[in-house]
């Protein structure tokens, strides 16, 4: 009996009308050229992607890897003890409440709490005038508006992705097995890095995936936190789409940034399957 | 005197108000094979767990073969455990489950290769050494998880409830495969227990717990033979316990008939246990039996239980003093209570 594909309808054209038409036409206008009149001119050339290798913007692509680099081992480092130390938790009030306090920020807007940021960080805020309270003085936080500020902001923004996934996996693991290897005579060290770190691997795996694709392309934070200075790779498409308003070159950008990620997804991807297959495979 | 392989000296821990283990002493000789028997809840988790060392004691202490281990850490004590869960490694192969103990302690490879084949061969499971705990059956997890714990050589394995998970035709098989493995491997082994069948067909020792206290300790035939209180007797299966009023010297006074006690009893109201293979029951009227009425029959073991109602009440199950004789329900019968080994009846 051949299965109806109407009541799959609707995701069908979902996907075709507002995931593979736009993609396609990102593609095809990466190939076109910049146009006075209609923004594109419907000629065919290779410029915006040989554009792309200039120095430049090369650069800004690098210094935008080794941001979202940095950003992923932040928040891993922080992320992964929070969210092992979360699900170890003996009372579910305490875990409630940390769960709480974690997800708490998705409920305002990212834009509001960057700029509250800015706010509590700026030559006159609340932060400075503490520090000066306390004694601190002159120009020693001049932390706002460096590329360090807007790691701080993306690792704050992305922490939270981090968190659940780490716990998440943390909480599937069944806490008599790291009891198990105490138990054969494995100190905590060697507990954690043979049998708690393996066993929750994928959960981090998958932070590491939510945290470093996003970091790439906020520009938003880069934007505020950066005062203008510090240019990401979301950065330099916002700006060919709506400052220098070239549409092709934005493009062409765009197909390098999901390139970058389509290769990023691959590796984590083929980490957690070799883990998996690794049972599989040997017998 | 021989040094116990295991002494427990008034051992408490409590979880918040809850008293999970109330100031509990015991010793342990090497080699037993001993059982905690108690309903779930009953502390003996907690208990195995401090010896462990993965729950920490409020107060009391713990000797392994004469040296204090109260406060050291797991690792550090010549002791292993079979979860209740088995809590094999999901990312290691059988081998490497059960090699794990002698690798983190840096035991030479030849040495590890020749002791896990020992250990596989010990508890049958040659052949499955490439496979993932999560492609074996209970039964095969059940004895890698053995065979991990005495890998080691502890001079205690610990066994949380082993065969919970499994079904009652494997739990059978397994017992007496476990029962083989420690008369081999010569391990004291500590197996916890609710199941009165796996902890009776085992030990050689039971502890009997409630309510996190030792309510009575000492070998199978001891306390079958005199269960001291009415919670060991109703937990181990002894049913037959019925109320008796003393009578002075030996003589007791059981729902109007007199009979002896084989010991003697203070006077006042006790509480009797017995056997059932002791009591026998026949519609043929006799001196100095207890009347009753046939309440129900059952068939346990091909011989023919009889439970009757005395006149105040209880109930008492025996079998027939006469095995050719049909005793229908609803008549009266005549109880007589001959202990075939001399045995007194138990005083609870």
């Amino acid at each position: 009996m051949k299965k109806s594909i109407l009541p799959l309808l609707p995701m069908y054209l979902f996907t075709l009308l507002l995931v593979i038409a736009p993609l396609l036409y990102l593609i095809v206008i990466s190939f076109m050229e910049k146009g006075e009149v209609w923004g594109v001119d419907s000629a065919f050339t290779l410029a915006n992607y040989a554009r792309i290798a200039e120095p430049a913007y090369l650069n800004t692509i690098l210094f935008s890897l080794g941001m979202s680099a940095a950003v992923t081992a932040a928040t891993a480092a922080v992320g992964y003890p929070f969210g092992l130390f979360m699900s170890r938790l003996k009372s579910d009030r305490a875990k409630s409440v940390l769960m709480t306090l974690v997800i708490l920020p998705f409920w305002t807007n990212a834009l509001v709490r960057i700029y509250g940021f800015i706010i509590l960080l700026r030559g006159n805020g609340l932060l400075y005038k503490l520090l000066h309270l306390l004694g601190y003085g002159g120009d020693s936080i001049a932390f706002l508006y460096t590329p360090q500020a807007v790691a701080f902001g993306m690792i704050y923004a992305l922490l939270p992705f981090m968190i659940l996934s780490v716990y998440s996996s943390c909480e599937r693991l069944d806490r008599s097995v790291p009891e198990a290897a105490r138990d054969l005579g494995a100190g905590k060290i060697k507990t954690f890095l043979t049998v708690t770190l393996p066993l929750t691997a994928d959960g981090l795996i998958s932070g590491i995936t939510l945290v470093f694709i996003p970091s790439m392309g906020l520009f938003f934070i880069s934007d505020l936190m950066g005062g203008g200075k510090v240019v990401i790779l979301g950065n330099l498409i916002k700006n060919q789409l709506l400052t220098s308003r070239d549409f092709p070159f934005g493009a062409a950008l765009s197909v390098v940034m999901l390139a970058l990620m389509v290769v990023c997804l691959a590796v984590t991807g083929r980490m957690g399957k070799r883990r998996k297959h690794e049972s599989e495979a040997k017998n | 005197m021989e040094t116990p392989v295991l002494e427990l000296r008034n051992l408490s821990k409590s979880y918040g108000e809850t008293k999970a283990v109330k100031n509990v002493s015991l010793s342990v000789k090497e080699g037993e094979f001993v059982s905690f028997l108690g309903p779930s809840g009953c502390g003996k988790t907690t208990m195995l767990r401090m010896i462990a060392g993965l729950t920490s004691a409020d107060s009391g202490s713990v000797f392994l073969a004469g040296e204090d281990i109260t406060h050291l850490p797991p690792e550090k004590r010549a002791v292993n455990t079979v979860f209740q869960s088995y809590a094999l490694f999901p990312h290691m192969n059988v081998w490497k489950n059960i090699a794990y103990g002698l690798k983190i302690k840096g035991v030479a490879k030849d040495e590890i290769k020749r002791r896990v084949s020992e250990a596989l061969e010990l508890v049958r499971l040659s052949g499955v050494e490439k496979k993932y705990p999560d492609q074996l059956s209970g039964g095969q997890k059940q004895r890698v998880a053995i065979a991990r714990g005495i890998i080691n050589r502890p001079k205690i394995l610990l066994l949380d409830e082993p065969l919970g998970a499994l079904d009652l035709q494997l739990r059978r098989h397994l017992c007496e495969e476990m029962k083989r493995i420690q008369k081999e491997s010569r391990i004291t082994f500590i197996y916890i227990t609710h199941d009165r069948d796996e902890a009776m067909n085992m030990s050689d020792k039971m502890v009997v717990m409630n309510a996190g206290e030792f309510v009575r300790v000492g070998t199978v035939q001891e306390i079958y033979d005199d269960p001291q209180n009415m919670f060991t007797a109703r937990f181990i299966g002894l049913s037959n316990i019925v109320t008796a009023e003393g009578l002075g010297g030996r003589s007791v006074r059981i729902a109007g008939a007199v009979i002896d006690a084989a010991e003697n009893v203070a006077g006042e109201r006790l509480k009797l246990c017995f056997k059932t293979e002791d009591v026998f029951v026949s519609t043929k009227e006799s001196a100095g039996a207890i009347c009753g009425v046939v309440d129900e029959k059952s068939y346990n073991g091909g011989i023919l239980k009889v439970t009757c109602a005395l006149a105040n009440g209880e109930r008492i199950t025996g079998v027939r003093a006469d095995k050719s004789e049909t005793i229908p329900d609803g008549s009266t019968v005549y109880i007589k209570w001959q202990p075939s080994d001399g045995a007194s009846a138990a005083r609870l």
